[in-house]
């Protein structure tokens, strides 16, 4: 991670309205190779609109994102076709929902969920696919034996891994995550967050995550962002915004935190 | 560099904190606070409880924000004030220039203590074999036994986890390092074993920045003192 890089990704003046109804007004970021961006705020800040106009599937009222290709050009992710941002998706990209069900195909077993990545990307040699298929169950902690099996008779913690499987096989630059560990229970979210915080630096990957678990936010961020009724109210280092928070909301959501 | 310039200088740096939730509540810590320090120079931060000494070395290592002042330290050639750096630059300083041992390990659930040692040698380039073994020497002189390495410290006793920090602290080498506290929650052993590990760095040219409520450990390590009950802030 440097600062003396191109960013990654570029966000200015992000404005996103659903008829009246802000939900993210004039935002902006910038996001460095290998850089983990943590979004924070209560439901409704807007944390998971500014994750969609990022990555492309809201359209923007206003404002501009940029990213930068494995060429070094320099893209606006909104005035990408449809299929070069299809493309970006399969390849450079990542998108972690909440929801395993949201990011699985449910009908396709383990195996095929991660096979289907690299086939998208032009692997067609049935043996490779599930041999690195089998490695990326191993990444994450799942038993190879499981490779035949259907997500539907996985729990809710081998679903979130699987999902990151399948979405990390491509190795991706950048990833974006909607609460990956949300709907966890404690023990399997410790488990997650160490293995995901393995990969990031792993891969050198740079993501933005959105949570609303301040401690998932401390552990795998190195920014922190805190939104409030579709605005940033603060951004910076992540231990320093925890510890010692400048804005009224950001105090308020730090102090509001149960301490077990 | 020769040893007579400073590594860090801390010039007319103030802190005061807002509470927003108590009506903007305005609690000034301290003002008009300035020193220097060169390298294997070790001070001592003085001054009863409520004085704003880990204040100050949060702000130091970039914990808390630095309002008024500049803290400018010494980064791999350049000057870098903490107070407007880039967090980036603040993360890289951490790595690589800046050590600080807190009071309390905090590490993520499942981590092995070996690879929790020897994360920051890692971090700074050194290769695995060379951080395996000053993670095992460090260990062993601090006297975690070898049982207990490839478990998470988590459920360790206060003492072995604040062995562990500081194992975890001096794998790597700072040219600065920030001590609040490190003899605390250490039987004599364990403690005068700590004394001789400052003492090492120090020798090495590692400028130091200490809170010392034990006295022995202050009169063995530290080569200069303030009086932070000097800088204390009027009250608003």
């Amino acid at each position: 991670m440097s600062i003396d890089e191109i960013p990654l990704l570029q966000a200015a003046g992000v404005t996103k309205a659903f008829g009246p109804v802000t939900g993210c007004f004039n935002v902006d970021l910038d996001l460095f190779p290998g850089e983990v961006l943590g979004i924070v705020g209560e439901s409704g800040s807007g944390k998971s609109t500014l994750l969609r106009c990022l990555s492309g599937e809201h359209e923007l009222q206003g404002g501009q994102v940029t990213y930068t290709l494995r060429t070094g050009e320099r893209a606006d992710v909104h005035a990408m076709s449809a299929p070069e941002r299809r493309m970006l998706m399969r390849t450079d990209w990542a998108f972690v929902h909440q929801n395993p069900r949201d990011g699985l195909r449910m009908g396709v077993s383990a195996g095929g969920n991660v096979g289907e990545r690299l086939m998208a990307v032009g692997n067609r040699h049935y043996g490779n696919i599930r041999g690195t298929a089998i490695d990326w169950l191993e990444k994450v902690e799942m038993s190879a034996t499981r490779i035949d099996d259907m997500p539907e008779t996985f729990s809710g913690g081998m679903q979130q891994r699987l999902q990151i499987a399948r979405n990390l096989v491509t190795r991706p630059r950048l990833a974006f995550m909607d609460e990956p560990t949300g709907g966890l229970d404690v023990s399997v979210q410790a488990r997650l967050l160490d293995l995901l915080r393995g990969l990031v630096s792993e891969l050198g990957l740079a993501c933005v995550i959105v949570t609303h678990d301040l401690a998932v936010a401390r552990h795998l961020s190195h920014r922190l962002m805190v939104m409030k009724g579709g605005e940033v109210v603060e951004t910076g280092l992540t231990d320093q915004v925890l510890d010692d928070p400048q804005h009224a909301y950001s105090q308020l959501l730090v102090s509001s935190i149960l301490r077990a | 560099m020769g040893t007579d310039m400073p590594v860090l200088q801390i010039r007319d740096v103030a802190k005061e904190f807002t509470l927003h939730a108590q009506d903007g509540a305005r609690l000034p810590v301290f003002e008009n606070l300035s020193f220097d320090l060169k390298p294997s120079e070790c001070m001592a931060l003085n001054g009863p409880s409520g004085i704003g000494k880990s204040t100050l070395m949060r702000m130091i290592y970039g914990n808390f924000h630095c309002p008024s002042g500049e803290i400018l330290i010494r980064h791999q050639g350049d000057w870098i004030d903490i107070a407007s750096a880039h967090p980036h630059r603040i993360l890289d300083i951490r790595c690589h220039t800046l050590g600080y041992v807190s009071q309390f390990l905090r590490v993520l659930p499942r981590v092995p203590t070996l690879d929790i040692v020897k994360e920051p040698a890692l971090a700074q380039g050194v290769d695995d074999d060379e951080a395996s073994k000053r993670a095992r020497h460090l260990l062993t002189r601090l006297r975690v036994p070898e049982r207990l390495w490839s478990l998470s410290p988590m459920t360790f006793s206060g003492g072995e986890q604040q062995r562990v920090n500081l194992a975890r602290c001096f794998s790597a080498h700072y040219p600065i390092m920030l001590l609040d506290e490190p003899t605390a929650s250490l039987d004599a052993e364990n403690r005068q074993t700590v004394i001789e590990i400052i003492s090492e760095a120090r020798t090495r040219g590692c400028a130091m920045v200490g809170i010392f409520h034990d006295q022995p450990a202050r009169d063995a390590l530290c080569t200069r003192e303030i009086d932070m009950s000097l800088c204390a802030a009027k009250a608003a």
